[in-house]
């Protein structure tokens, strides 16, 4: 009895503790579901990264969509919605941009798009990292995004990415990577990027980050360098070598008797110079390209952020 | 009557006259040309070949030829002239000039000059061992060999062409000028034909008479001083070998006249001015007192034979300017060239690398 009792105090005493259980696992759910959407938030106090609340976002109302990029199912550093890229580019782009997260911490992603609604493709990159469709937690990054039908194209900075990735850095990237787009070698262009990610991440972990005051120089290959120099090398060898050789004999046949020529004996008779007939050539000017952005001309950058047209 | 037809200069086809330029016109490519100038330019466009310059060789000119009989030929107005054996020289009855009799008819050929040796043997060897030193692709074996024995003290026969000459030459010159506009770069080219004549005098342009001397030798220990030239005297052959000329002197008049026509040529190209390509189109040349002497002068020879092949070195026996051609160590230049060319690959690869490598 005493037995019995004892077990209906305790289910008395354990319903509270069950349906603040069922609270708390209810309440628990809401806090990790808006977890997982606000987590980004944090980037919030970056400054240019944070979206004020209240403010509308034309290109959030546009898709009509939950997600702006469909999440991966496990994890992702490249999205190529455009396919743009074969099954193997993507996995080695994926692999490479993996490695840098692993070293760096830094989240370096590709995303490719046919259309991302038009607007500023900046703005859009920010929503897309907020949304983190790609799997991977991270506070720091960078963004390389192109959407097809707009030929537009952005990097993006997030958090410490910013310091890797300053003005220059971008400015400089983009020179790079957009005349591969332009020349629509897109995995070139996304390999280019993954590549100098990796260089400006190095030098900003070095304590030096790219910048203009220590301009990033693209490294020319090894066996460039080996190739230019054995020619040079050969030549100015051969220009000793030669040279010695020609030394060697001094016998000169002479054409000429100038020196026979009595001094102050030569003197003009006759002497007339008469016009015959000219002609004339003409050749195309080169055409000052005013479309041309090299230089960065048709870049526009913010704080965090450069886009442009490739 | 003949009729001329004027070719266009520049494109070739016939030009007709144009009454209102008062000029030939040409209807294929517009341009408009003045009489004088197309004469100008026929005259030019003629295949005159080199005129022949004239010689008078001095002392056989007045050394008359002995006939079968006896006699002498005159070489003035080939009249024969008896004189006794022991005649030296006499005077043409015929024509009045001086005739020589005694050099040709005793066979005999003396120089008109010559030049003694000024550089002593002992010298020469100096300057041959100098000439040696530093050369990294001399053979080593060849720089211990006993060529200096070979010395020789040689007085070699050279033909002396003076003449007074007046050259008359042709040269075809282009003018350019260049201008732009918003869409298009233009070059104007202006073609010229310059006439030029002048007058100069040669003393003394020397031709090897010997077979035995390379012309590449002989030429390259030029010039001679004539400041020291002397007459003749045999008394300066002691100790020297001297051979007579082996080549006559007609045979010598076409290296001496191929080397006045270049000097003309220079003379006269250096008046044209303001051109960007100036090209000899005509060259003539006529001499006056051509004159041609015969001359020994000092060479040091030394010469040797090396790998089957003959290396001859020659000093200018009044100066002292060195000539010749040594032989090349194949090894040592491919050694060289390779050891170079690895050892520069390597420094600037290294320095490429570190500064275009992405290393610093």
């Amino acid at each position: 009895m005493e037995r019995m009792e004892w077990r209906r105090s305790l289910l008395y005493a354990a319903r509270p503790v069950v349906l603040g259980g069922l609270i708390a696992l209810v309440l628990c759910l809401t806090v990790n579901f808006q977890g997982l959407a606000a987590e980004p938030a944090t980037l919030e106090s970056v400054g240019e990264l944070a979206v004020p609340e209240g403010v509308e976002d034309p290109a959030l109302e546009d898709t009509g969509e939950s997600f702006l990029l469909k999440p991966a199912e496990g994890q992702t550093w490249v999205i190529d919605q455009a396919g743009l890229l074969t099954s193997e580019e993507e996995n080695l782009l994926n692999e490479k941009c993996r490695q840098l997260y692993d070293t760096y911490g830094v989240l370096v992603t590709i995303v490719t798009v046919d259309d991302f609604g038009g607007g500023d493709i900046l703005e859009w990159q920010k929503r897309v990292f907020m949304e983190n469709p790609f799997g991977v937690k991270a506070k720091d990054g960078v963004m390389l995004a192109i959407s097809m039908s707009e030929r537009d194209w952005g990097i993006q900075t997030f958090g410490n990415g910013q310091r890797a990735f300053n003005t220059y850095g971008r400015e400089r990237i983009g020179e790079i990577v957009v005349e591969s787009l332009s020349e629509g070698e897109y995995y070139e262009a996304f390999d280019d990027f993954a590549e100098l990610s990796g260089k400006f991440l190095k030098a900003a972990e070095k304590g030096k980050p790219y910048s203009s005051e220590h301009p990033y120089r693209a490294s020319a290959p090894i066996w460039l360098i080996i190739g230019i120099s054995f020619g040079l090398s050969l030549a100015v060898s051969l220009i000793i070598v030669t040279g010695w050789k020609k030394s060697m004999n001094t016998q000169v046949r002479k054409n000429e008797a100038g020196q026979y020529l009595k001094q102050g004996s030569f003197h003009l008779t006759r002497s007339s110079d008469v016009f015959l007939y000219h002609t004339v050539s003409r050749s195309q000017r080169p055409k000052q390209d005013s479309s041309n952005s090299s230089g960065g001309s048709g870049m526009h950058s913010t704080s965090s952020g450069t886009s442009g047209k490739f | 009557m003949d009729f001329v037809e004027y070719k266009c200069p520049c494109c070739g086809a016939a030009l007709k006259f144009s009454s209102g330029a008062q000029k030939l016109k040409c209807d294929s490519c517009g341009n408009k040309y003045d009489l004088e100038a197309l004469e100008a330019w026929r005259e030019a466009e003629k295949d005159a070949p080199e005129s022949e310059l004239h010689w008078e060789y001095q002392k056989e000119a007045q050394c008359a030829k002995r006939t079968e009989e006896g006699k002498y030929i005159c070489p003035s107005c080939a009249a024969e002239i008896e004189v006794d054996e022991d005649t030296v020289s006499t005077r043409c009855p015929y024509c009045d000039n001086v005739v020589v009799i005694k050099a040709t008819a005793s066979g005999e050929f003396e120089p008109d000059f010559m030049i003694p040796f000024q550089v002593e043997a002992g010298d020469a060897r100096q300057r041959l061992e100098s000439f040696c030193k530093g050369k990294r692709l001399l053979p080593r074996d060849f720089k211990n060999r006993s060529y200096l024995k070979n010395l020789k003290g040689y007085y070699v026969p050279y033909w002396l062409f003076d003449c007074d000459a007046r050259a008359d030459m042709s040269f075809r010159t282009t003018r350019t000028r260049a201008w732009s506009d918003s869409e298009y770069d233009y070059v104007e080219t202006s073609y010229y034909l310059v006439h030029r004549c002048g007058e100069m005098s040669f003393y003394h342009v020397p031709v090897d008479g010997s077979t035995q001397m390379e012309d590449a030798t002989t030429e390259s220990i030029e010039p001679f001083d004539y400041g020291g030239l002397k007459a003749f005297n045999p008394a300066y052959l002691a100790g020297y070998e001297t051979d007579k000329y082996d080549v006559e002197a007609e045979k010598a008049e076409a290296r001496a006249k191929e080397r006045l026509y270049n000097t003309a040529e220079a003379a006269l190209r250096s008046t044209v001015v303001g051109y960007e390509s100036v090209v000899a189109k005509r060259r003539q040349m006529d001499a006056k007192s051509g004159k041609i002497s015969y001359a020994l002068f000092p060479v040091w020879l030394f010469e040797t034979i090396y790998n089957k092949k003959k290396y001859q070195f020659a000093i200018n026996g009044q100066t002292g300017k060195m000539v010749g051609e040594l032989p090349v160590d194949k090894g040592a230049y491919w050694k060289y060239l390779c050891g170079f060319t690895a050892l520069g690959t390597a420094v600037c690869s290294l320095i490429g690398i570190l500064l275009f490598g992405g290393v610093l």
